[in-house]
């Protein structure tokens, strides 16, 4: 997230903003929008509905939910305020205004991302040219 | 460094907490993942955005739509805060 906020100037340089959404109840992402002090919208996905219609959702197999909550002390079932222990895959779209995804990244390996510097190329490949 | 540098040393300290035990549930749990393909059933290059309305962390309701109506939206999706 951090380093998606450190690029946010120049997305927004750019004409575009930017969303992030997770299960999570909104009290935390409240808490981490002031924690990181984010200049773009934290959005709670309830159930995780809309990541659904994007495809992304998964339950995390039994063995991981025991290392979740034993040994990171996250307890899904407070943060996301259901017992399913479903969460997204991440990923990033870009859409454009008419509502096309332009770009889309997503990984089952929570440790690749989208570069920041991939989504401002994108981005001013889709600035209107002077 | 890259995100995807400063992700493999968050990954590497994470793991480095963790027993052997432990990695071998997070890495056959990913492999998993993979193996079922659930990447491709996500949404493409190509395809509509679905809209939605989701609260933002102040409880009001953010449209996308709304969003695209003045330029593109990076639109993120991640697992939470923790």
């Amino acid at each position: 997230m951090q380093a998606y906020q450190e690029i946010l100037p120049e997305i927004k340089a750019l004409g575009a903003s930017m969303a992030a959404v997770s299960p999570q109840k909104p009290e935390y992402s409240l808490s981490m929008a002031q924690k990181h002090d984010l200049g773009f919208e934290v959005l709670s996905d309830a159930g995780n509905r809309v990541a659904r219609q994007y495809g992304l959702v998964f339950s995390l197999i039994e063995p991981l939910r025991d290392v979740y909550i034993k040994k990171f002390g996250v307890d899904l079932q407070d943060y996301n305020g259901d017992a399913s222990y479903e969460l997204p895959m991440p990923g990033t779209f870009i859409i454009a205004p008419e509502g096309i995804i332009r770009l889309a990244f997503v990984d089952p390996d929570y440790t690749l991302r989208l570069e920041p510097a991939e989504i401002i190329k994108t981005l001013q490949e889709m600035a209107p040219k002077p | 460094m890259t995100l995807q540098e400063s992700l493999r040393n968050f990954k590497a300290g994470v793991l480095s907490r963790l027993s052997a035990a432990d990695v071998e549930v997070m890495d056959r749990a990913t492999e998993e993942l993979v193996r079922a393909g659930i990447a491709a059933r996500a949404k493409k290059a190509g395809d509509r955005a679905p809209d939605f309305t989701l609260p933002n962390s102040n409880g009001e309701p953010v449209r996308i739509s709304q969003l695209l109506a003045r330029g593109p939206v990076v639109l993120t999706f991640y697992r939470g805060a923790w």
